[in-house]
């Protein structure tokens, strides 16, 4: 593969650039994930940035797959559509609490399915996702991947305890997909996270009423016999971070659970998603996960860790840094933070005690 | 960063220039000079058991063995360790009950680029023993670390 004359790694201004973004040489063929990488991975080379490392060329996934293979134009006009389906059949079904479909439980994601998760960032070359985007979210990578291969800038949203987002539930590293999954006849409930907490709610029979973008977004939807069918919309905007995408609040999605079975029992659940964002992408796209039932509610060592994200990382000249105790922006959430302010602010120069370290370790010298 | 630290520079991992997948953490760990490799025991000063990245904040003790290292200021000097997640580092034996105020421990790490001590934990934390008569930690002789004190434990890996 013949390298190109100026790439992001020898551009002093990537806006310059933008004929080149289309050719994935721009990027030494590496995938999102190895721009995130490719400076802790050691790829950046000995000479940075300039000595990045080349990612295999050959390897991709098809834009042809990402796009949607559905027709429709827009979230609402699918949903109608699904409903209009249903409808023909009778339905939507409508359960009671004794007859909802019994998928309470814990889910894994399917490995298997790794291989056509474009939204990992890891499968694809960067020309091949820019493609898929309009040319301001274009532009918006392009300068996530120029300040992270180039400039070691990171700003993922874990450092610094940012909302995950909505579309951090189909990203490897956030854990989305593997859920606590409880339902009743009003209401299916998923809970996830790693960094952050995922709590997404389909409201069953209801309709959208925010009136203001929410992080998870707003999810209504029905059944139609054994499959859910959900419409999420009234998302806030954000980024999948990591040398991804950004997405806009014009956001929407619809998706679908069906049952798996094996032997005649429940397994899992397949889903499809479907994103419609006409801000951020050219065309609708598409993604498929199998997700395992892994275990009961009534397993009983199972637990979902409910995550507050502390975090003393700050930008310090534009890059993350972790604060140290020594900082004066450095809280110690577990050191009663509060009194730390009162002390600082107010008790200067008062006679009080005095603290040391704890006796249990001024004990080992004694 | 303590000039008594013992620093060992080590070449950097070179990964295959292939698309591959990385143990996922939850911020980017280029804040930390992955050239260096610091090498410390200290006395548990707290466990701050955080979900995303637990941490160690710890006391150090001075190369000889014999008391905490100082700075020119007359304070003792403090470092912190940050590891994986509290449940992921508890499945290994690191927990807020295992590492208790005054728990002596080695334990190699990527300091900040800035200098400041703090660090990214490589490999095993080596705990040293306790003396069941006396109840206080044993020590390294001067210059070594807990993994060369016989009955020390490793955690979080077999090799130190």
């Amino acid at each position: 593969m013949q390298a190109l004359p100026g790439d992001l790694f020898t551009s002093k201004n990537f806006y310059k650039d933008k004929a080149l973004w289309s050719d994935k040489r721009y990027f030494r063929c590496n995938s999102p994930r190895q721009i995130t990488d490719i400076w802790t991975s050691g790829r950046i080379g000995k000479n940075p940035p300039t000595s990045a490392s080349w990612g295999d060329c050959s390897i991709d996934y098809p834009r042809e797959k990402i796009v949607s293979p559905y027709p429709y134009k827009t979230a609402k006009e699918h949903y109608d559509a699904l409903m209009a389906s249903a409808k023909a059949k009778g339905g939507p079904t409508v359960y009671t609490k004794a007859t909802v479909p019994d998928w309470d439980g814990w889910y894994g994601r399917d490995n298997s399915y790794s291989n056509s998760q474009w939204t990992w960032g890891t499968i694809n070359q960067v020309s091949t996702i820019l493609s898929v985007l309009t040319p301001e979210y274009q532009k918006r990578m392009v300068q996530m991947n120029f300040h992270e291969g180039v400039n070691n800038a990171p700003q993922w949203n874990a450092s610094f305890c940012y909302p995950e987002g909505f579309m951090r539930w189909w990203s490897q590293a956030s854990a989305g997909g593997n859920f606590q999954l409880t339902m009743n006849a009003n209401q299916v409930q998923f809970l996830s996270g790693l960094a952050a907490n995922f709590l997404r709610q389909v409201l069953i029979g209801k309709e959208h009423v925010q009136k203001v973008p929410q992080w998870y977004g707003e999810t209504v939807g029905f059944w139609d016999g054994t499959t859910l069918i959900t419409w999420t919309a009234n998302v806030q905007g954000w980024t999948l971070s990591h040398s991804m995408f950004e997405f806009s609040d014009k956001l929407q999605t619809i998706e679908t659970y069906k049952p798996v079975y094996n032997n005649g029992a429940f397994v899992g659940l397949d889903h499809e998603a479907i994103f419609y964002d006409p801000e951020a992408f050219v065309a609708p796209l598409h993604l498929t996960m199998r997700f395992n039932r892994a275990a009961g509610l009534d397993n009983p060592t199972r637990r979902y860790t409910y995550i507050e994200c502390l975090s003393n990382l700050r930008n310090v000249d534009g890059r993350p840094s972790q604060l140290t105790a020594a900082s004066d922006r450095f809280i110690d959430y577990y050191g009663r933070p509060w009194a730390k302010n009162w002390e600082k602010y107010f008790e200067v120069g008062w006679d009080k005690p005095q603290d040391d370290l704890p006796q249990e370790i001024l004990d080992i010298f004694k | 960063m303590n000039k008594k630290a013992l620093i060992v520079v080590v070449p950097v991992a070179l990964l295959l220039a292939l698309f591959i997948t990385p143990a996922f953490s939850h911020h980017s760990f280029a804040m930390y000079d992955q050239t260096k490799t610091v090498t410390l025991t200290g006395a548990a000063k707290q466990f701050v058991g955080q979900a995303n990245h637990a941490e160690i904040h710890f006391v150090l003790i001075a190369p000889d063995r014999k008391g905490f290292s100082k700075g020119p200021d007359g304070k003792y000097i403090e470092w912190g360790v940050e590891m994986a997640g509290a449940a992921a580092v508890a499945q290994q034996g690191i927990t807020a009950e295992s590492f208790k105020a005054g728990t002596v421990f080695s334990v190699k790490l990527n300091p900040l680029r800035d200098g400041s001590n703090f660090g990214s934990r490589i490999g095993a934390i080596a705990k040293c023993p306790v003396d069941a008569a006396t109840n206080k930690p044993k020590l390294p002789e001067a210059d070594k670390h807990c993994d060369s004190v016989p009955g020390n434990t490793l955690l979080g890996g077999t090799t130190f």
